[in-house]
């Protein structure tokens, strides 16, 4: 079993993670390495622990007992501001409906992790129009999110989760609202401009042939990670 | 599938003597498990007796002279009887994998890591295809995305499979035996 191997290289890792919501048990430990540069595809059925597992290793949820180490430094202890900073700095999130704010223009949902960093606002402009050529999207910045189809706003969600160069891109079903076609060309584009940024992808799904792209595929049930075959 | 309909296909693309039809089949429908060059002549043979090949010359080489067959128009009408006569989907439902997980819970052993077990080599497969597909010249990729979409296929049985005998009184024992 492969899955409690953690290294303080590695991107993010958890271990024995417990987490109940009342009398619920969601996670029952669980045990996951993310490898610096890695893709793993976290697969299982619904109710399995999938996003959960994935909110814990954000700092979102805290979990019961367990501990989750975030580029080798365990979280446990860190104040809920220090947990955010944390996240704002190192992770990039791409979730199933894109989740961009409706009030603002592609540009600006684009360039919004950098002004939370600090990022002067001429930098910010000037780093979001250039992820936006890079994920195809050069001329559509001054649009507001209700303007683009649902593939351009996952192109401009995958954009926003990169354009502060993180460490880690957490993917909850990206693809999940999209057709084959679309689906697909976010999938690649997002892999593709992760791989070269040298970042670690967290990308959970149902869908084998999205999970076919990682690197390596985890599989949860009942809370738990199935352990990996060894052969 | 059928072998000798299969080489029957190959010879209506165009004649061939056994070796390169052999060459050919493995290359192109079975890669992994070539096929007996004994099977090949046995069935040019009941070709030529059937009437649905017949010899056009023989080609000389440093080796023994090799037989050239090429298709009958008999051998089209029954190639294209088979092409177009579509397969029972029943032919699907009797798989190995399925035999094993009914066996399991009906022993009640754990079905659950015979799936496991296998959903994880069907997705290093489908990672493997997948990874293949983005450089795959076009006669390959029609292989490719085939494999793949059965993959897809089982993988879906096997979650559906793995949610199924997790309902209370569906396994171990359950029903099944």
């Amino acid at each position: 079993m492969t899955v409690g191997a953690t290294s303080l290289d590695d991107a993010v890792s958890a271990v024995d993670l417990h987490l109940s919501f009342g009398a619920t048990p969601a996670l029952r430990g669980a045990d996951l390495t993310l490898a610096a540069g890695e893709v793993l595809a976290l697969m299982g059925p619904s109710g399995s622990g999938k996003s959960t597992l994935l909110y814990c290793l954000a700092g979102i949820l805290r979990p019961d007992r367990g501990e989750v180490r975030v580029l080798g430094r365990p979280t446990a202890d860190l104040t809920e501001r220090s947990r955010s900073e944390l996240r704002l700095r190192t992770m990039g999130f791409v979730l199933q409906g894109g989740e961009l704010v409706p009030e603002l223009t592609i540009s600006e949902n684009v360039a919004l992790p950098l002004q939370l960093l600090g990022t002067s606002h001429r930098e910010s402009v000037e780093r979001a129009a250039a992820m936006l050529e890079t994920v195809g999207l050069g001329g559509a910045g001054a649009r507001r999110t209700g303007a683009v189809s649902g593939g351009e706003a996952q192109r401009a969600a995958v954009a926003r989760a990169l354009v502060h160069e993180p460490e880690i891109v957490l993917a909850d079903e990206p693809t999940g609202a999209l057709d084959t076609v679309n689906g697909e060309q976010v999938l690649d584009l997002l892999l593709t401009t992760a791989r070269a940024r040298g970042a670690s992808v967290l990308l959970v799904t149902h869908d084998h042939r999205v999970a076919a792209h990682a690197d390596r595929v985890a599989v949860m049930r009942d809370g738990a990670l199935v352990p990996e075959r060894t052969t | 599938m059928s072998v000798s309909k299969t080489l029957l296909g190959l010879l209506a693309a165009e004649p061939a003597h056994g070796y390169t039809l052999k060459q050919r089949y493995d290359e192109r429908f079975s890669p992994v498990k070539p096929l007996a060059a004994g099977q090949v002549y046995a069935s040019l043979s009941r070709f030529e007796r059937d009437g649905l090949a017949r010899v056009t010359g023989t080609e000389e080489g440093g080796g023994p002279s090799r037989i050239l067959y090429a298709i009958t128009a008999d051998g089209v009408t029954a190639l294209e009887s088979w092409m177009y006569t579509p397969e029972s989907p029943s032919s699907y439902a009797a798989s190995t994998l399925l035999t094993k997980v009914t066996l399991a819970l009906m022993s009640g052993r754990d079905a659950d890591s015979v799936l496991d077990a296998q959903r994880a080599v069907h997705l290093d497969r489908m990672r493997e295809l997948t990874a293949a597909r983005g450089t795959a010249p076009a006669p390959d990729l029609l292989a490719l995305t085939y494999e793949l979409a059965h993959l897809d296929a089982d993988l879906r049985w096997i979650e559906e499979a793995a949610g199924r005998i997790a309902q209370p009184g569906a396994g171990p024992t359950g029903s099944w035996s």
